[in-house]
């Protein structure tokens, strides 16, 4: 069972993004399973994922980087014993550190069938200016990108090329191993290549 | 409904200027509503606490979201970094009497109260202009 996490900022894209793979990865004969942890008190996200006819599991109470890590573990270890999907993609809340969560990943990965596959962070190319303009919330867009193997600038089709090329040089400033594609959901962008990556051999953290 | 982003670990500098709030709701038109005022109604409830939001001094509206469900459909509607633009999505059913909404606000540099202000505020004007009446989620549940 393959854990792949898709984190960014809140607003970048991570819901739609999870939805269009998932299609495209579940039409390959890849059984998937989607673990959704949302920032609100009632969730949302994971509601309408299942309204799009995907296998999802809500992690509530808090976020999984630090409050609920411990259901996350419960819920690695049930999905692996009951639902045995292929790839489980979790989607943390937009102010997870995705480092966190990987750790949490390679503790249950001890005693489940477990391996680590990407950490992807999208970064909202269109709200890139604002990003890094407020101190705390440029630290904490900064540590997620600094965690990820691979980069992905969403929302590519709203932005020149100009300003996904200055998002490009601000990431890859904060994290120059990681992988950078443009992805937009809206033209398909990106997609493609991702979900290749996504079923490539597992990544070591 | 609050949220307060708490870290028991190693602390995430940036938790502390993010808050949220969560509200719910079971409405009911005695007209009922077609698909398209469905539409209308979960893009004002989105526009009407980002923009609250917005005038209450927020430094960035980091995501808006409504769910709304009923028995033959569902929308989602969200909004991200207050630039007004609002995406509706999701399945439209059959003219709705009685549905369920979800508005989840999380806001960079605003507080709590001022979310839930804005968040119960955009909910009134929302019921009052498409006259609704609303069951809180534990009246309905009763």
């Amino acid at each position: 069972m393959k854990i792949v996490l898709i984190a960014g900022y809140l607003g970048s894209g991570k819901t739609t993004l999870i939805i269009a793979l998932s299609k495209q990865l579940a039409g390959q004969g890849t059984k998937i399973a989607i673990l959704v942890n949302d920032v609100g008190a009632i969730p949302v996200d994971g509601a309408v994922m299942q309204e799009y006819g995907l296998t999802v599991k809500d992690i509530g109470g808090g976020c999984i980087c630090c409050q609920v890590a411990g259901n996350l573990m419960k819920t690695l270890e049930t999905l692996a014993t009951s639902v045995r999907p292929d790839i489980v993609i979790i989607e943390p809340t937009g102010i997870a550190v995705p480092d966190a969560i990987r750790q949490t990943v390679l503790l249950s990965a001890r005693k489940n069938p477990v391996e680590m596959g990407h950490t992807i962070v999208l970064f909202d190319t269109s709200r890139a200016a604002k990003f890094l303009t407020y101190d705390t919330l440029k630290r904490l867009v900064s540590l997620q990108i600094r965690d990820a193997t691979i980069i992905g600038l969403s929302k590519s089709d709203l932005v020149t090329r100009e300003e996904v090329e200055a998002a490009t040089h601000a990431v890859r400033e904060i994290n120059q191993g990681a992988e950078v594609v443009r992805i937009s959901t809206v033209t398909g962008e990106g997609l493609s290549s991702l979900a290749g990556r996504i079923l490539s051999a597992a990544v070591t953290a | 409904m609050k949220f307060k982003v708490q870290c028991a670990g190693p602390e995430n500098p940036a938790h502390q200027d993010i808050n949220s709030h969560s509200e719910e709701g079971f409405f009911l038109s005695s007209e009922g509503l077609d698909p398209a005022e469905l539409r209308f109604l979960a893009r004002d409830a989105v526009h009407l606490v980002a923009s609250g939001c917005e005038t209450a001094g927020a430094k960035d509206v980091s995501h808006v979201k409504a769910f709304i469900e009923h028995s033959s459909g569902f929308l989602h509607a969200d909004t991200v970094g207050g630039n007004g633009e609002i995406t509706v999505a999701g399945r439209d059913g059959k003219k709705t009497k009685l549905f369920r909404l979800v508005m989840n606000a999380v806001i960079y540099g605003l507080s709590e109260e001022s979310i839930r202000t804005a968040a119960e505020q955009a909910i009134e004007t929302v019921r009052v202009q498409y006259g609704l009446t609303r069951e809180t989620a534990q009246e309905k549940k009763s």
